[in-house]
């Protein structure tokens, strides 16, 4: 898809999908149990996705999921609309969460090592969309993996080594052999980018 | 831009993806302190964490149990809604007593225990021949009785997804062949059936057919699991399609060859 209309279409997806995440949570703040079911169907499929892979296990990425949906459902003012939109606030509760449990474990080194060839190109991997769309945002899943397919490989592999391995920056830096500083320059272009793609926002 | 801008657009990407290094942490907040209300620090900080947090999206969802969010709502405590958790037998019979509805794991659990004998020997004997390297310990009604079998190249996954009970499949990498057994899976209705599928390179190939018996499933399957990176099962028409004509109940990823 053209860089533009992928902007266009992305914006459309994303803003769409804001604006009834926003009202949900107010909903969600008077105790509406259907509000919190419909968010929870939303993205609790991806959230455990996402803690999944950086934990590597499955009962503790369900473990991270329902702390995280356990205090939304006790706590929706937590979440602040004018500091994002409520999917990525979710994901990043849920994100910070796994990397803190795996850098707690200390089992990122071993892990690191027998990891960061095999999984690269998994996100943008996909081996059963006919059977999973179903579960959770498939008109976000199309869009991100379509930003992220126009980045470049360099720009992309940092990205996920730290979003998906959970990799510190030194860390990445060690895996790939390249120079922290070139790990610094290679992620805030590749977020640059994302965030255009994602949000049409010029810089 | 300002140029110290730059830098704390750096350092803030960085943050987004939960992966700074203490020295740059500090160099962040010392840099935040030094700009006060800066609103482009602001609006910065947001957009960065809204790209971080739309990454997640492109992985393949995973199934959750939707009574997680039953349990949650109707003020379950963290560990209550957890599926698997390790229980004390204290811990369940107070479980026990704050569960009026029966629908944890931990009640179901407790209220299970005659049947999960029965269901544990079956599992027990179709593992063995699947030579998947099992412990089991059980204490129900009688001593502990402990069975192994020595195998470890073969691999045991067990399903996850929405519907109540457990799918464990047992195979041999590169071997043909594969053993699914369950138990506590709701009867998939008149006229329908569960259909495993394996799905390789996106494509989902049939695997079989079953139909559980008071909840209870053993089934062989004759096929290579080969390349399979998930499983999948849904509740399919009992003719057993040759696609798949519903979204999945179940799945299980493989680990690679």
């Amino acid at each position: 898809m053209p860089t533009a209309l992928l902007e266009i279409r992305a914006v459309e997806i994303l803003s769409g999908a804001d604006a009834q995440d926003q009202d949900l949570v107010a909903r969600l703040r008077a105790s509406d149990e259907e509000a919190f079911r419909t968010l929870f169907d939303r993205y609790a499929p991806t959230a455990k996705a996402l803690a999944q892979r950086i934990v590597r296990q499955t009962h503790l990425a369900e473990e991270i999921v329902q702390e995280v949906f356990l205090a939304l459902w006790r706590s929706p003012d937590g979440y602040d609309g004018t500091r994002g939109s409520v999917r990525s606030w979710l994901m990043g509760r849920v994100h910070h969460r796994a990397v803190d449990a795996v850098r707690r474990e200390e089992a990122h080194r071993r892990r690191a090592d027998s990891l960061a060839a095999e999984t690269r190109d998994e996100p943008a991997a996909d081996h059963a969309d006919a059977v999973v769309d179903a579960l959770g945002a498939p008109a976000e899943r199309r869009v991100v993996r379509a930003a992220l397919d126009e980045l470049p490989v360099e720009q992309r592999e940092v990205l996920e080594l730290m979003y998906f391995d959970g990799l510190t920056q030194t860390q990445v830096a060690k895996t790939t052999g390249l120079p922290l500083g070139t790990v610094k320059s290679r992620t805030l272009l590749g977020m640059r980018r994302m965030r255009v793609s994602l949000g049409g926002w010029e810089r | 831009m300002m140029p110290d801008h730059e830098r704390i657009e750096e350092l803030l990407a960085g943050q987004a993806l939960d992966g700074l290094d203490a020295g740059d942490e500090r160099e962040l907040r010392a840099a935040r302190e030094a700009h006060g209300e800066c609103g482009e620090c602001a609006r910065l900080e947001r957009e960065l964490r809204e790209v971080a947090g739309l990454l997640a999206f492109s992985l393949t969802p995973a199934p959750v149990d939707r009574a997680i969010a039953d349990r949650i709502t109707r003020g379950g405590d963290a560990a209550s809604a957890l599926p698997d958790a390790p229980v004390s037998g204290d811990e369940l019979a107070a479980r026990r007593a704050r569960t009026t509805r029966g629908s944890g794991r931990g009640a179901r659990r407790s209220a299970g225990d005659g049947r999960r004998s029965q269901v544990w020997t079956a599992i027990v004997g179709v593992a063995a021949v699947a030579a998947a390297a099992i412990v089991l310990t059980t204490t129900v009604g009688r001593p502990p009785v402990q069975v192994t079998s020595a195998d470890v190249a073969g691999r045991v996954v067990r399903f996850d997804g929405g519907v109540d009970g457990s799918l464990t499949m047992a195979y041999t990498p590169g071997e043909r062949g594969a053993v699914f057994w369950g138990h506590g899976l709701p009867d998939p209705g008149e006229g329908r059936t569960y259909e495993i599928w394996m799905i390789d390179d996106g494509t989902p190939v049939p695997g079989g057919c079953t139909t559980p018996v008071d909840g209870r499933i053993a089934l062989f399957v004759p096929a290579e699991i080969g390349t399979t990176e998930l499983m999948a099962v849904t509740v399919e028409p009992t003719e057993c399609p040759s696609e798949p004509t519903t979204d999945p109940v179940l799945t299980a990823e493989l680990e690679p060859l």
